[in-house]
């Protein structure tokens, strides 16, 4: 019975200290919301503040002058107006975080945003994956702005969830985005985002393994011949493998453009992937690896960009988010890369993937709504958001040639006008996997690129057809 | 008194008390159930016979189109002959090392606690932190292959191997991970199960010269049949129906979907795909499969004689 | 004793006393090995939780953190601080304790009011009603995770804490088990109780509830595990980050932030684990007798 007690005293100990703990938890927790709330409401009531005492002051100057009738109208117009902008407009962003460093440069923005318009607050939200902002939008409670990749861009823009933006942009401002990122967001001739970065495809390589190997260091592989054959001779002086790629559908469709062949038609309807053109690039890219190419997962790391700064390999098709990665995390591999653009085939490709900020069409303040993705997205937001923190490319081409960007990001910048943007339909999902698991099969199974390619564009097809 | 009499019985005087007491006990538990558990299930019924894709409400009615969908479903197939493989493999292992573990564990000595505390340890980790931490341990170049080095096997990339032409490595270090977490809890299942079992049994079978091992199969195993049902049969529901491990470690690949569990590709074709009507029948016919495989057991366990 | 039946016997003696000599220390041996087994992969987590980023990936792997040998004591903390300043981390322990408290108290209120009643009160359609609960436990969660999903979204109760309290305070298993273990409890003393004048109500309340104890510790412990453990309420129904719990929070961390990182990676494992393991420690014998309860029916 004794015992009994005495566990049921450690049972109601534990729960206290438990209890303590949350309490502690959530008062903290509280403290921090009440502050931030307060000052929010501090500064807006300084704000209004200064907007009536103005609107009182001029009253009486209007009385103490003696002005007229009409005067008097437009002065209590003014006043009226003043009246309703004292509302303030609460603005819901949403988007997917990459990691906390991100985060802290967008609330930046925001407060700049928030200093400029006073009567507006931005709330901002995280989200994981794309899949879970339809669950706002199901439930009709979408936030005002949010992501959409350019792969989900048309079911949101066929299901007409997106507000078009055509009546807010200016053709001359319109003109300055790569028509390419543009392209992935127009729906039927309507804007439905604004892009607000990008990134393509490129190639990294290590200097000093180059020399290593008997090539010359300044002169990266510039075509198809070139890359195979620097990478054998990579493979067989040096003994570790010349290139690393990555092995699903964004990163064999350079490739593919490259090579004049075509994927999809324009409208999404149908596969071409049995296109002569097509199947050669699968036939050329396939049958290189495991001989003159390999997977990151060959080679022990988790992604073509730590592959490459494990020293693994020394050349790397990958994007420019790799760029800030090497020099942070790899700095003795960083002082030894040269960055260059993708090797090219007949033509020039890469591949560019790019997110919008677009606006939910269900928002009850499209105006301020508008004002802050143009905000985000202007030459100065871009500037400071991309540009200056070096994890992708400006959407705007006036930014191309800035002294400020980093010069890697210069060298990728410079493919935006052979840039094809990484979207598929409607079915967006359903094609990329079908395309992924005939890709698995060319590289891993043996199997033909034209069989693929045939069963590639069977399953598109019946995805297609719903 | 007829059912019927028993029936307005109870709704008289004191009884009507007590009958109105239950049910304000039960009151809470069972709205919630109703709105939550029943509710969603019939709806879920009724999505199946349903195309719609979440992003507006638009329903449309396609009737049985979505189950004859499932037939030609290459993923599906996959992932089923993967869940099908999974268990098959797991339960029996699981079964007999917890069953094994509890055996060594009841024996009378120093530090049985410890022991039972060790193996039941991974069982109250959450799936979640024991996924992340075997996915370290799994790497090409972690803890895993360094101790099979000194065995002399290379150890391969168990999570990231793409079979053909390897084997379907991921499935299997999935599979281990899963028998070293969750033996430890049924483990404890049968320790109780062997505690139940009256000294007597035993004693007379020392007294009746029975050797070790005729005791342990002609006492102990036939009196552990019930404990040992429960075990297979709460196995087989949940190894039908992992997700946790899938979606932390290895999505659904590394290859041609070979993690892929039929949960995971309900998950995908529900939220990447947007096919709820369709996912929703998916999940129908796995309540088939679990439920005749339940009915089945049962049925095979009363023609064994267990008491039940 | 006929000759030939000793001979045997002293054989037999023989190959028993041998057996007997080395079946203790072989089974000792058998369950260190297996313990070795068990813990390993614990431990050695926690040791990563204090490397640093080179260590944790390094080949051959490393066994002891560098600054446990060279006693920097001061950086031991650092990623354990690391993962605490993370935008989020406050808030998803925060909701984690908070869904999981509550959860478990309400649970503690509800389960054994539902247990009792169903094991010892008479009502029309008690039994009926209890199998078509136990009936739904077969059903997987997989066939309600999508309607389940729409009916929140349109009580708009996605990205709140409702969606993961308010459901889970019907828990059939919980209430299964508070009905197996009054039903242990002789009905004698409900009818004293009874005799004695105790309304229904005061029964509960005054003496079954407090005789429930260990039922009822086995059932909080076992409530808080697996709803500080849930990994699939969360995913599916918060995508507002604020709104994750702590398992969602460090997949996410693992697998898109801090990939290469992986001693972080671990620190906040650790978090998630720790809590879980502490309880169980000093708790473990309700954990096994709670198990006992269900397994045996």
């Amino acid at each position: 019975m004794s015992s009994e007690a005495t566990t049921w005293q450690k049972v109601v100990l534990v729960a206290v200290i438990i209890a303590i703990l949350i309490s502690a938890g959530s008062i903290y927790y509280a403290t921090t919301i009440m502050s931030e709330l307060s000052k929010n409401t501090e500064n807006q009531a300084t704000l209004i503040g200064t907007m009536s005492d103005l609107a009182d002051a001029t009253a009486d100057i209007a009385e103490d002058v003696g002005t007229s009738l009409e005067d008097i109208a437009l002065i209590q117009e003014r006043l009226t107006e003043l009246e309703k902008a004292t509302k303030i407009t609460v603005l819901r962003f949403s988007g997917w975080s990459a990691g906390p460093v991100e985060e802290e440069k967008y609330r930046k923005m925001f407060m700049e945003f928030m200093l400029l318009n006073p009567f507006i607050r931005v709330k901002y939200e995280t989200f994981e994956s794309h899949e879970r902002i339809l669950t706002q939008i199901a439930a009709g409670t979408a936030p005002d702005i949010f992501y959409v990749g350019s792969e989900w861009a048309p079911r949101f823009m066929s299901e007409g969830v997106l507000l078009p933006l055509d009546g807010y942009i200016t053709a001359e401002d319109k003109a300055d985005f790569v028509p390419a990122l543009l392209d992935a967001f127009t729906w039927e001739g309507k804007l439905y985002g604004l892009p607000k970065d990008f990134s393509v495809l490129g190639l990294a390589y290590n200097k000093q393994l180059f020399t290593a190997a008997g090539l010359d260091p300044d002169k990266p592989p510039t075509t198809w011949a070139e890359l195979e054959s620097y990478a054998n001779t990579i493979n067989t002086t040096l003994g570790i493998p010349g290139l690393v790629q990555g092995t699903d559908i964004p990163r064999w469709l350079p490739f593919v453009y490259q090579n004049g062949g075509e994927f999809l038609t324009a409208n999404f309807n149908e596969s071409l992937a049995t296109d002569t053109n097509t199947v050669a690039s699968l036939n050329w890219w396939a049958g290189l690896y495991g001989s003159t190419w390999f997977s990151a997962a060959d080679v022990g790391a988790g992604w073509v960009g730590e592959a490459y700064g494990m020293n693994k390999t020394a050349m790397a098709v990958t994007g420019n988010w790799a760029i800030p990665y090497i020099k942070e995390d790899f700095p003795e591999v960083w002082a030894d890369t040269g960055w260059a653009v993708m090797p090219m085939g007949t033509e020039n490709a890469t591949m560019a993937f790019t997110v919008s900020l677009s606006i939910w069409e269900g928002t009850e303040n499209p105006e301020a709504a508008w004002k802050l993705i143009d905000f985000m997205t202007s030459y100065d937001g871009q500037k400071e958001l991309v540009v200056d923190w070096g994890h992708a490319l400006p959407s705007r081409i006036s930014l191309a040639d800035h002294p400020d960007m980093w010069p890697e990001h210069a060298t990728f910048m410079q493919q935006y006008a052979d840039s094809h943007a990484f979207i598929f339909g409607i079915y967006g999902s359903e094609i990329m996997a079908a395309a992924n698991t005939e890709i698995d099969a060319a590289l891993y199974a043996g199997k033909t690129a034209a069989d693929a390619c045939a069963d590639m564009k069977t399953a598109i097809d019946a995805i297609i057809a719903g | 008194m007829s059912r019927y009499e028993k029936f307005k019985e109870s709704f008289k005087g004191k009884k009507l008390r007590e009958s109105l007491l239950g049910y304000a006990f039960i009151a809470l538990p069972l709205v919630i159930f109703f709105a939550f558990s029943v509710g969603p299930i019939i709806f879920s019924v009724i999505v199946s016979f349903y195309k719609w894709g979440i992003l507006t409400w638009r329903m449309d009615f396609v009737g049985l189109e979505n189950y004859m969908k499932i037939l030609d479903d290459r993923v599906f197939i996959v992932a089923l002959r993967n869940t099908l493989l999974y268990t098959i493999v797991v339960v029996p292992s699981q079964t007999l090392i917890a069953m094994g573990l509890a055996l060594l564990a009841n024996q009378k000595i120093r530090g049985a606690t410890f022991f039972k505390t060790t193996y039941f340890t991974p069982a109250v980790t959450s799936s979640v932190v024991i996924s992340l931490i075997f996915f370290w341990l799994y790497m090409k170049e972690g803890l895993i292959n360094y101790f099979l080095s000194f065995i002399g096997i290379v150890g391969p990339n168990w999570l990231f191997a793409t079979s053909p032409p390897n084997p379907n490595y991921a499935l299997l270090a999935i599979m281990m991970m899963n028998i070293w977490s969750t033996s430890g809890y049924y483990m404890v299942m049968f320790l109780a199960g062997l505690q139940s079992i009256p000294e007597v049994f035993y004693e007379a079978a020392r007294i009746d010269r029975a050797s070790r091992w005729q005791r342990f199969r002609y006492i102990t195993l036939p009196l552990l049949k019930p404990v040992t049902y429960f075990v297979v049969v709460l196995s087989v529901i949940g190894t039908m129906q992992i997700f946790d491990q899938v979606y932390v470690m290895t999505r659904g690949g590394p290859y041609y979907y070979s993690t892929t569990t039929v949960i995971y590709h309900i998950w995908n074709k529900a939220f990447r795909d947007f096919k709820m009507g369709y996912a929703s029948a998916i999940a129908w016919v796995l309540f088939a499969i679990i439920f005749v495989a339940t009915m089945v057991q049962r049925k095979l366990v009363k023609e064994a004689g267990v008491l039940y | 004793m006929n000759p030939p039946r000793t001979a045997t016997k002293t054989k037999r003696n023989k190959v028993t006393e041998l057996w007997k000599r080395i079946k203790r220390p072989l089974i000792y041996i058998i369950l260190i090995a297996v313990a070795f087994v068990y813990f390993t992969p614990f431990v050695y987590s926690i040791l990563g939780s204090f490397m640093t980023t080179r260590e944790v990936r390094a080949y051959p792997p490393t066994f002891l953190p560098s600054k446990f040998i060279t006693g920097e004591w001061s950086t031991l903390l650092d990623n354990y601080a690391e993962i605490w300043r993370a935008m989020h981390f406050l808030r998803w322990i925060f909701n984690s304790v908070f869904v999981a408290v509550s959860v478990t108290i309400g649970n503690l209120f509800f389960a054994s009011l539902a247990g009792y009643a169903f094991a010892r009160l008479k009502f029309p359609g008690r039994d009926k009603f209890f199998m078509l609960l136990l009936g739904t436990m077969m059903i997987p969660g997989a066939v309600t995770m999508i309607p389940g999903y729409i009916i929140y979204a349109r009580l708009g109760w996605l990205d709140t804490y409702y969606v993961l309290i308010i459901p889970a305070l019907a828990s059939v298993f919980n209430i299964f088990l508070m009905r197996q273990f009054y039903q242990t409890i002789p009905e004698d003393l409900f009818d004293a109780a009874r005799m004695d004048g105790c309304s229904l109500f005061g029964i509960f309340w005054r003496i079954m509830l407090p005789l429930a104890r260990p039922a009822l510790a086995a059932l909080a412990i076992y409530t808080f595990m697996g709803q500080w453990n849930n990994f699939m309420g969360p995913l599916l129904y918060m995508s507002d980050m604020d709104m994750w719990t702590l398992p969602l929070g460090i997949t996410w961390i693992g697998r898109e932030t801090y990939f290469e990182r992986y001693n972080i990676v671990l620190a906040g494992s650790m978090f998630n684990a720790l809590p879980t393991l502490i309880v169980f420690i000093i708790f473990q014998k309700y954990f096994i007798k709670g198990i006992a309860l269900t397994g045996l029916k």
